[in-house]
């Protein structure tokens, strides 16, 4: 089953509709990805700025009459994701919705145009004072919001402590960056600089537009040319990420937090990124990504065989690749007292594969998990979108052809880049509350 | 085999198969033109169930340790040679996992070559434990991590002490996985206890979505259970003497939480037994709690607009074998006030009875998600699993929300939300809790 192929239809210099026209769903699914350089300031305001778009516009001025229109539309959901991409700033909408084929006879609802006439009027029709400024008590509500979540970041500590990771790795780096930034940053905040960052990136702007559904890509380029009328912003020029390189020696940060588990967070990097070219047949690229496949994702990993299997250190100890950094990253949930045993048995992993101690089964695992995950592909509105999304700028790899370069990885491919890689950060989250363990009797 | 129906949807153009297998396997399979194929058995043995007899030297009733059938699935994936069966799935390119709830423990399967393979290890896994005191002690280091990792959720946290608020003795009111203790406790020899058991094929269900059809999912069970014509039947289980009101209306936990969670609980008393019954009791709960706590309702937005609840805010229902109720969970700088304003809000209700837009509104979103289930193969094998081992049709779904009225609605509303049924769990820090709002 072969993954279909986006149509891409220009529908300004600055915004970009792809399209997947197909009826193997009873659902569509839309995302319009607005992307700007990621900024220290710039960016926690624009994540600032997308929270108060949700609560409300001209024609829903109450978050209550906004989600009653959703709920009309079959309970649409919008949900607001914020992430970086390399060194951009992403911040959007994705709205999952019902085919029309589906809706009540009688309903002459086009809920496509219903979800999109919501998304416009958020984005480009939010409510504003008799000033034109975005109104004051919303904008304090959201930064109350904002500042709260910062707070709360430690109720969850793994992704607390993935966090600090990158922002320690990164420090300095716009891929270091805090995307709600800090709660003295928030506190200056006037509704004066929010709505001139709104009308900004209401000028200058590089929005991409993914749709999977059954509507042709020409209906949703219309039916987007209709509901975001007026809209005509300048492209903007976005940032070129740059490879993560590791530092002289190596970065280590300890924190401590009243928990039970502490988060063990190692990464190492070695430059190498998507944008690493192939050369005399070496493709580092498509090797990286193998070797953190065996290393800590597929099932039955070597690190869920030796830490966890084995040793019986943890529950999860898993790995994650960010391909347009170049950083390998494993986490894993331990008793603070197995701190130093969990550390080097993570770390003789990674050595023993940089030595050679790599089974041709193991490649051959690692080669057919990734051969099942993109022939998942077809099956997901959601993956089919990611997998388009993360190929920019140009779109012009197919998921076959991306998977055949993975298949032809050798052994010795992924033990010379696994030589490549340096350990870069050790973050440790230690818990205070952990206690003792007890024996077993 | 003599059983087989087929049960089909002209609204959504889908149809399954249905049959029990001579073994007594209870096999389900739902053609899918997807890449995914996917696999799902539910065991009728979760973290609630309490046998009442057990072999000689076994704990039985209320001396069962908390988290066996946590532990059990847990183990039910080493080989004979004490490694993890996950290379067998993995050389498949398959993805195995499993999970345990409080009234099953399912094991799933999905691939996208090979599947017939992969179903096959599948049933393999469930058909035999290999257990050894090396590996079981191995194994409570590795839960325990999981029980300590689950402690430091708050939210999860304030969710179970809501629920043991609400219940005295069901086993609901326990973490799935057990305790730290309970699972000191937990021997192989008790792990084979259970097993034996449980794990028949009688107590088992099988549902399987994708690229498939009945006759050869039949061929593949055939080969592991063809054998298998008489099962024993599974011990008795105890039903927990559980009262109608709650076993405290409040209770509160500190942690160093930066903001105090809260989460409020409504027990449903008079729990159904009849799987139609319970069905259309769970229906009524489902569209009962989006009418009442949707984001676009009236508490919600009034607690919004006034900054007494954050974004983080969740609301459901649940209803299992002897148990059921409302929950509804967020952060707040004043939990208390919520609960009050929780309380007026269901006061003024009875008043001035349910709105009528609400009932259309919440029904629409029910038939919008069921649609929506249908478009992933993991969707559908659940539902599907799910539907069968509550004794009910998939496709009973839209003609029950159909014939579901806004009199029913209302009658169950003025039945259950009442004071006394309602139950309060607040996180907060140390400070906060002694300075109290």
């Amino acid at each position: 089953m072969m993954t279909p192929t986006p149509v891409r239809v220009p529908l300004s210099d600055a915004v970009t509709l792809y399209a997947i026209q197909t009826d193997r769903f009873k659902t569509a699914r839309l995302s319009i990805y607005t992307v700007t350089p990621a900024d220290e300031v710039q960016s926690p305001l624009g994540t600032l700025l997308f929270g108060i778009l949700r609560r409300g516009s001209q024609k829903y001025p109450r978050l209550s009459l906004l989600n009653r229109r959703l709920d009309e539309l079959y309970g649409t959901t919008l949900t607001l994701r914020n992430f970086l991409r390399g060194d951009n700033h992403v911040l959007s909408f994705t709205a999952e919705m019902l085919s029309d084929a589906y809706t009540f006879s009688g309903d002459d609802g086009n809920i496509l145009e219903g979800t999109m006439e919501v998304m416009a009027e958020m984005l480009l029709h939010p409510l504003r004072d008799k000033q034109g400024l975005l109104r004051r008590d919303t904008v304090e509500a959201e930064v109350i919001s904002m500042i709260d979540g910062i707070r709360a970041e430690v109720n969850e500590p793994r992704t607390y402590a993935a966090t600090k990771l990158r922002q320690t790795m990164c420090e300095g780096e716009p891929f270091g960056l805090s995307l709600s930034g800090s709660i003295p940053l928030l506190e200056t905040v006037t509704p004066e600089v929010v709505t001139a960052l709104l009308d900004d990136r209401l000028q200058r702007a590089h929005w991409e537009v993914y749709y999977v559904g059954s509507e042709l890509p020409e209906t949703v380029a219309d039916t987007f040319r209709r509901c975001f009328a007026g809209f005509a912003p300048q492209a903007l020029s976005l940032s070129v990420t740059h490879p993560h390189f590791p530092p002289a020696s190596v970065r280590r940060m300890e924190e401590e937090l009243p928990v039970e588990q502490g988060k063990l967070c190692i990464a190492w990097s070695s430059g190498i990124t998507d944008q690493t070219p192939v050369e005399n047949r070496r493709d580092d690229y498509a090797a990286a990504v193998v070797l953190c496949e065996l290393l800590g994702i597929m099932q039955s990993s070597l690190l869920f065989r030796r830490v966890r299997e084995e040793l019986g250190l943890c529950y999860d100890c898993d790995a994650a690749w960010e391909g347009k950094k170049g950083i390998l990253s494993v986490t894993s949930g331990i008793h603070p007292k197995n701190r130093a045993v969990a550390e080097q048995a993570i770390l003789a992993v990674f050595e023993d594969i940089q030595a050679g101690g790599l089974t041709d089964e193991d490649v051959a695992l690692a080669r057919i998990s990734l051969e099942n995950s993109y022939r998942q592909l077809p099956d997901s509105p959601a993956a089919m979108e990611s997998y388009w999304f993360w190929q920019t700028p140009e779109h012009s790899v197919l998921p076959e052809s991306h998977l055949q370069r993975f298949l032809s990885v050798t052994r010795e491919d992924i033990i010379r880049v696994a030589q490549m890689f340096s350990l870069d950060t050790v973050y440790f989250l230690n818990a205070t509350c952990a206690g003792e363990e007890d024996e077993d009797e | 085999m003599n059983d087989m129906q087929t049960f089909s949807s002209d609204l959504l153009g889908e149809a399954y198969h249905t049959l029990t297998h001579p073994s007594g396997l209870r096999v389900l399979v739902f053609p899918k033109d997807m890449a995914t194929t996917y696999a799902m058995l539910g065991v009728r043995y979760g973290a609630a169930h309490i046998p009442a007899s057990m072999p000689r030297g076994i704990p039985v009733g209320e001396k069962t340790p908390l988290g066996v059938a946590h532990f059990l699935e847990h183990k039910m994936f080493e080989e004979a040679d004490g490694s993890s069966c996950d290379l067998r799935f993995a050389a498949l390119g398959a993805e195995v996992n499993a999970y345990t709830s409080y009234d099953k423990t399912v094991y799933y399967v999905s691939s996208t070559e090979r599947f017939d393979e992969a179903l096959s290890a599948l049933l393999r896994l469930v058909s035999g434990l290999n257990v050894t005191d090396a590996s079981v002690r191995r194994e409570r280091a590795i839960i325990t991590e999981e029980i300590r990792m689950n402690r430091d959720s708050p939210f999860e946290k304030c969710y179970a002490e809501l629920i043991r608020a609400m219940y005295r003795n069901h086993r609901v009111r326990e973490e799935i996985c057990g305790t730290e203790a309970s699972v000191r406790s937990i021997t192989p020899k008790l792990l084979r206890a259970h097993f034996d058991a449980f794990y028949t094929p009688q107590n088992m269900v099988l549902s399987v979505v994708g690229r498939v059809d009945i006759a050869q999912i039949l061929r593949v069970v055939d080969a592991h259970l063809g054998a298998c014509v008489s099962a024993p039947p599974k011990p008795e289980l105890l039903k927990p003497d559980e009262p109608a009101l709650p076993a405290t209306p409040y209770v509160q936990t500190v942690m160093p939480v930066p903001k105090p969670l809260f989460c409020i609980g409504v027990k449903v008393k008079d729990i159904p037994t009849d799987p139609q019954a319970i069905f259309r009791r769970d229906l009524c709960m489902t569209v009962l709690s989006e009418m009442l706590f949707s984001r676009s309702g009236d508490f919600y937005n009034a607690l919004f607009e006034a900054g007494e609840i954050a974004p983080s805010y969740a609301y459901g229902s649940a209803l299992g074998e002897g148990y059921g109720y409302f929950a509804l969970s967020g952060e707040g700088d004043h939990p208390h006030a919520v609960y009050e304003t929780f309380c007026q809000y269901m006061q003024d209700v009875r008043a001035t009875g349910l709105s009528r837009e609400d009932f259309e509104r919440s029904r629409r979103i029910l038939y919008g998600d069921y649609v929506t289930s249908f478009d992933a193969t993991e969707d559908i094998a659940q539902n599907l699993l799910t539907y069968a081992m509550d004794g009910v049709d998939l496709f009973s779904f839209i003609p029950t929300v159909e014939s579901l009225t806004y009199e029913e609605i209302s009658a169950f509303f003025e039945d259950c939300f009442i004071p006394e049924q309602y139950a309060l769990s607040v996180i907060a820090s140390e400070e906060i809790l002694q300075t109290k709002e």
